[in-house]
């Protein structure tokens, strides 16, 4: 089962990889053609949950905002002129770039955050990435939640106390109350590095320790894919540069 | 011969105060030992000199004989499966396959084995089908599973368990005695551990140590230490069922020193019943 999962993650990173770097080409459209072709495949093929689109155009609206004011500020060329409106060619072409980047970059989250943590640490075992830096990369996953959990517990516990950043008292007063509260988890991760390290070391941690990963093996149908997707970015890129 | 000893070891802190004076510990193989005593008094520093997380300033600890060095670390290792009180520190990596593998990785299983091993440790602890599952989202019953099994997935000979049954629910703490009871009967395993539940020994363990101030205060028989009224000077507490019996002696009633609740309640019945 988790031989599948990860590969799916690889190569939708890979992909989508690709996708990010394809359309940080100069030549708008292609970008939008690859984005959507390889996405379409990617969300048949791998059958992603369309909810995970929806989070994508929640977001759109954020960065399109931007993007679409481009055409009425940027450039030498105007192509349509409303009595003291004008629309610049270059705006405009840089506008669609800003826009395509924009949904390239949030599906590439969107799809990464899709997949489980665990799935991208092996599709980076996959590409070679040293161990030492996976091995710091899966304490990071393990521990990122515990700390916000760890950060949720003081929270709390100041708030019972009646602490709220709204409340009623100087301001200098808050500061302090805030920084004994960074202060805290400060002191709470470095003890708690401690007693992890001393876990670790008793299941015989050393340099060379790594984090355990089955090799996987790419079937012949994902394989092609992602030559196809990979290959189709690439050529496409190439053609961009003649 | 004794599967872990260690010979009048003296150890303080960097802050000078003498925490350990003296301790003499023997453990024979295949026994289930516990370690009582106060907040303090020094059972957590005992342990970690048990694999070599802390050295004695003084005496010296063996495992199977031989002397722990800072040379033989990863073999004395090896042999031993130490449980910290607190899961989440235990466990560190993403999902529960990949933590409980941790072990037997760096131990240098090779890769069937890691797999075999995983489902075995996971299978012993009531925990198969957890494989991929983060362990951020488990109760921490389960991750205290998860920790044990991390364990066992090496094959140690020995566990040491830190306040094994603290955070566990009344039904949690029967599993885990069953759970210890069993790897001793399957695996020949010899269990080390400290509890401030004093009730959940009976049954359970062969002896008992009582630790107070860095010292062995006593040591023996699981029913002869909890039984002894020393113990309550220690600031300690009888399980319920010797105070009862030491309190029918009191009041001169003639019972037998019961094993266990269900002796001691026909006993009395029948005491009932001959008056009559
Ligand atoms: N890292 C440390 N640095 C300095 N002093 C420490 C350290 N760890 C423990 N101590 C001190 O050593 C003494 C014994 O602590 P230890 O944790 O061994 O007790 P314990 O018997 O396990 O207690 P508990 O039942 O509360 O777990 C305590 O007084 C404690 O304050
Ligand atoms: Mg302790």
């Amino acid at each position: 089962m988790m031989k599948s999962e990860s590969n799916t993650g690889l190569i939708v990173v890979y992909a989508f990889a690709g996708v990010v770097i394809a359309v940080s080409a100069t030549k708008v459209l292609t970008g939008i053609i690859i984005f959507f072709f390889s996405s379409m495949v990617s969300v048949l093929y791998f059958k992603i949950p369309f909810k995970n689109f929806k989070k994508i155009v929640l977001m759109i609206p954020f960065g399109g905002f931007i993007a679409l004011f481009q055409p009425f500020t940027k450039g030498e060329h105007v192509i349509i002129s409303l009595s003291f409106i004008h629309i610049y060619a270059e705006g405009l072409d840089f506008g669609l770039l800003l826009l395509s980047r924009l949904v390239a970059s949030f599906s590439f989250i969107v799809l990464v955050s899709s997949l489980h943590e665990h799935e991208i640490l092996a599709a980076m075992r996959w590409l070679r990435l040293p161990t030492q830096f996976i091995f710091m990369l899966s304490l990071t996953v393990r521990y990122l939640k515990e700390f916000y959990t760890m950060l949720n517990v003081l929270k709390n516990s100041i708030t019972c106390r009646g602490f709220s950043l709204k409340a009623k008292m100087p301001y200098k007063r808050k500061i302090r109350i805030v920084s004994y509260l960074m202060g805290s988890l400060v002191v709470s991760s470095i003890e708690r590095g401690e007693r992890t390290y001393e876990a670790m070391a008793s299941r015989g941690y050393s340099v060379s320790s790594k984090i355990f990963m089955r090799e996987f093996n790419i079937n012949i149908r994902e394989l092609s894919l992602t030559v196809l997707l990979i290959s189709c970015v690439s050529l496409i890129r190439l053609l961009e540069l003649l | 011969m004794h599967i872990l000893e260690a010979k009048n070891i003296y150890f303080s802190y960097n802050n000078g105060l003498q925490i350990l004076r003296g301790v003499n510990f023997k453990v024979k193989s295949g026994k289930i030992v516990a370690v009582i005593g106060p907040n303090g008094a020094g059972k957590t520093t005992l342990f970690k000199h048990f694999n070599g997380l802390l050295f004695p300033e003084r005496g010296s600890v063996f495992v199977k004989g031989k002397k722990i060095r800072k040379e033989n670390l990863m073999e004395i290792r090896r042999e031993i499966g130490f449980l910290f009180q607190n899961p989440d520190d235990q466990i560190i990596a993403p999902t529960v396959f990949q933590d409980v593998a941790f072990g037997p990785l760096n131990f240098g299983f090779d890769e069937n084995m890691i797999e075999h091993n995983v489902r075995e440790a996971l299978k012993l602890v009531g925990m198969e089908g957890y494989e991929n599952k983060s362990p951020h989202n488990l109760s921490y019953g389960q991750k205290k599973r998860i920790a044990i099994a991390g364990i066992l997935a090496y094959q140690p000979s020995i566990m040491i368990l830190d306040e094994p049954f603290a955070g566990l629910d009344p039904e949690g703490v029967r599993d885990f005695k069953r759970l210890l009871l069993k790897l001793r009967k399957d695996l020949g395993l010899t269990v080390v551990f400290s509890s401030h539940d004093i009730n959940a020994l009976l049954g359970l363990v062969d002896r008992v140590h009582v630790m107070i101030d860095g010292q062995i205060l006593l040591e023996g028989k699981t029913e002869e230490v909890l039984s002894n009224p020393s113990l309550e000077k220690a600031g300690l507490e009888m399980p319920v069922l010797f105070r009862i019996y030491h309190a029918l002696i009191h009041k001169g009633v003639e019972i037998p020193f019961p094993a266990d609740e269900t002796e001691i309640v026909e006993n009395l019945v029948r005491i009932l019943n001959d008056e009559k």
